[in-house]
């Protein structure tokens, strides 16, 4: 059974949709990857460890988007 | 069949539902969708679709019509009832085609008006002959302005999917959407599809990102913020026309549109025995005027044509054939037949499946046909199924009240042809047998041979 089934079915559609109207859609799908970004320029930087806070900063960027 | 009951597959959507009382169809419409399908109503918009024939007319009448279900309702409507509903796991490429194209069409016409479809479901398309028609007019509310397209997902896995999967990779989609009944999961699609294919930019947009992002959402948590996406109007619209230009773009592999082509045009009927047989069906058809003839193992529905020529007012064909339908289906739709040929294999036809095995009803459930045509098919199931002689004139005989059966020979060629490479285990095959077990069930009206080689035509009436 595919894992979807457990989950809204029409998120992949939902987040689709956001990219193809526009930065609203894509800043929530940047804030989906944005641990693996994060985690991946600190590797460059030579960090391994992963600070305990949340991208508080991203997550107002994303609702000031969207709210315009 | 009690004289009025709800429809089976009618529970998904609060807004309302069908019910079928001493055979109209009413939809009642409760008090949450009210005001909505109010505003649709008054906006003429369901009048006009349904003028160029794409949606099913509607019109109000007293609640009491609806019987019990109409009590809770704000009000009710009725539809003209349908002859045959068929599911789109019976279609064929073009069919299920045509119904994505009306559908996006009904989607753009009402877009422009300020109106939207709140769902994709193919099994809101229905088919009159050969053309498909929008059944749902619960589906229409009021469009909000900035609002996503909330029933892409499901018409990617019930229009979109189905149709690449034969277009690209040469898939008939029929047994896999029967057996999901939901249409075909984008994410399944995308496994399948091979690398060349995903480069297409709408193949990349509506099957492997969706498909990626719907991965991702499993996996991490999705940001609330993704309720307020945003969907200005020219992008739903341009979402629209892009999927209609694509869709439309889908072609069959191996250039069968250029064969069918051919069947545009009437074919006639050649040889000394498909004449008689052409015959036989017409003065069948001319005699008992069927609304509703079913034509088992059509191949491509030359004789439905004959029998509508005739008189019959309405022919399904069924051949599991899938090249035979598609061929069928173009001729309808060319001559304007009111022929509807689906892709039924008639030895394991549609079940009836879905919630409490109700919701999608089984090919006998939808029957008995007032006039069936079994021609040349006898011995296909005897033979090449080896279904005893007696199984096969009981189910035929069952599903209409009469029909013209053909009996051909065990030393026909095709039958010859048939054993060639098994031992004959038939010693019942006979068309003594055959007239005994038709004798049994139903009076035997007419008997015409029509070949040198034996091949003979029974028309029954049940008794």
């Amino acid at each position: 059974m595919p894992a979807y089934a457990y989950l809204d079915p029409a998120t992949g559609s939902v987040l689709l949709q956001g990219l193809l109207a526009g930065i609203a859609g894509l800043m929530v799908v940047l804030r989906l990857y944005w641990g693996q970004v994060k985690a991946f320029f600190r590797r460059l930087r030579g960090q391994t460890e992963l600070p305990a806070e949340e991208p508080k900063v991203a997550d107002r960027a994303i609702s000031e988007q969207t709210r315009q | 069949m009690s004289a009025a009951y709800r429809d089976a597959g009618s529970f998904r959507d609060p807004s309302g539902s069908v019910s079928v009382v001493n055979g109209h169809v009413y939809r009642t419409v409760m008090p949450a969708a009210a005001a909505d399908h109010d505003s649709v109503r008054r906006t003429g918009i369901l009048e006009e679709l349904a003028g160029r024939g794409w949606v099913i007319e509607e019109r109000r009448v007293d609640k009491a019509a609806a019987g019990s279900a109409g009590g809770p309702a704000s009000y009710v409507v009725e539809h003209p009832k349908l002859a045959f509903i068929s599911y789109p796991y019976e279609w064929c490429f073009h069919a299920l085609k045509d119904a994505a194209l009306l559908h996006l069409d009904v989607h753009l016409h009402c877009l422009d008006r300020g109106i939207t479809l709140c769902d994709a479901s193919a099994y809101n398309i229905q088919f009159q002959g050969p053309s498909p028609v929008f059944i749902d007019t619960l589906s229409f509310r009021p469009y909000r302005d900035g609002e996503i397209w909330v029933g892409h997902r499901q018409f990617c896995d019930q229009f979109v999917n189905p149709l690449l999967l034969r277009a690209l990779l040469g898939i008939p989609h029929n047994a896999w959407y029967r057996g999901s009944m939901e249409g075909i999961p984008v994410q399944h699609l995308a496994n399948a599809l091979p690398f060349r294919s995903k480069l297409s930019w709408n193949a990349m947009k509506h099957v492997v990102l969706q498909a990626a992002f719907e991965r991702l959402s499993t996996k991490r948590r999705v940001p609330g913020a993704m309720k307020e996406i945003r969907l200005p109007r020219s992008s739903f619209r341009a979402m629209l026309t892009g999927l209609r230009s694509w869709l439309d773009s889908l072609q069959t592999p191996n250039g069968e549109e250029t064969v069918w082509r051919r069947y545009a045009e009437d074919n006639s009927y050649r040889d000394e025995e498909a004449q008689k047989k052409a015959q036989f069906v017409s003065a069948f058809a001319g005699a008992t005027r069927p609304a509703l003839l079913w034509d088992l193992g059509c191949n491509t529905a030359e004789y439905s044509k004959v029998a509508l020529r005739a008189g019959a007012a309405l022919a399904i064909g069924f051949d599991f054939d899938a090249c035979a339908i598609e061929r069928a289906y173009a001729m309808a739709r060319a001559q304007s037949l009111n022929l509807l040929p689906l892709n039924v294999d008639i030895t394991n036809p549609s079940p009836s499946q879905g919630w409490a095995q109700h919701e999608r009803k089984g090919l006998s459930e939808r029957g008995p046909a007032d006039a069936l045509l079994a021609l040349a098919l006898v011995h296909h199931l005897a033979i090449a199924k080896n279904v005893p002689l007696s199984y096969v004139v009981d189910w035929l005989v069952g599903l209409a009240r009469s029909g013209v059966i053909e009996f051909v020979q065990k030393d026909d060629p095709m039958v010859r042809e048939l054993l060639r490479f098994r031992e004959d285990i038939f010693p019942d095959y006979s068309e003594e047998n055959f007239k005994h077990a038709l004798s049994a069930r139903a009076r035997i009206h007419k008997v015409e041979r029509i070949s040198a080689t034996g091949r003979t035509l029974y028309w029954f009436e049940r008794t």
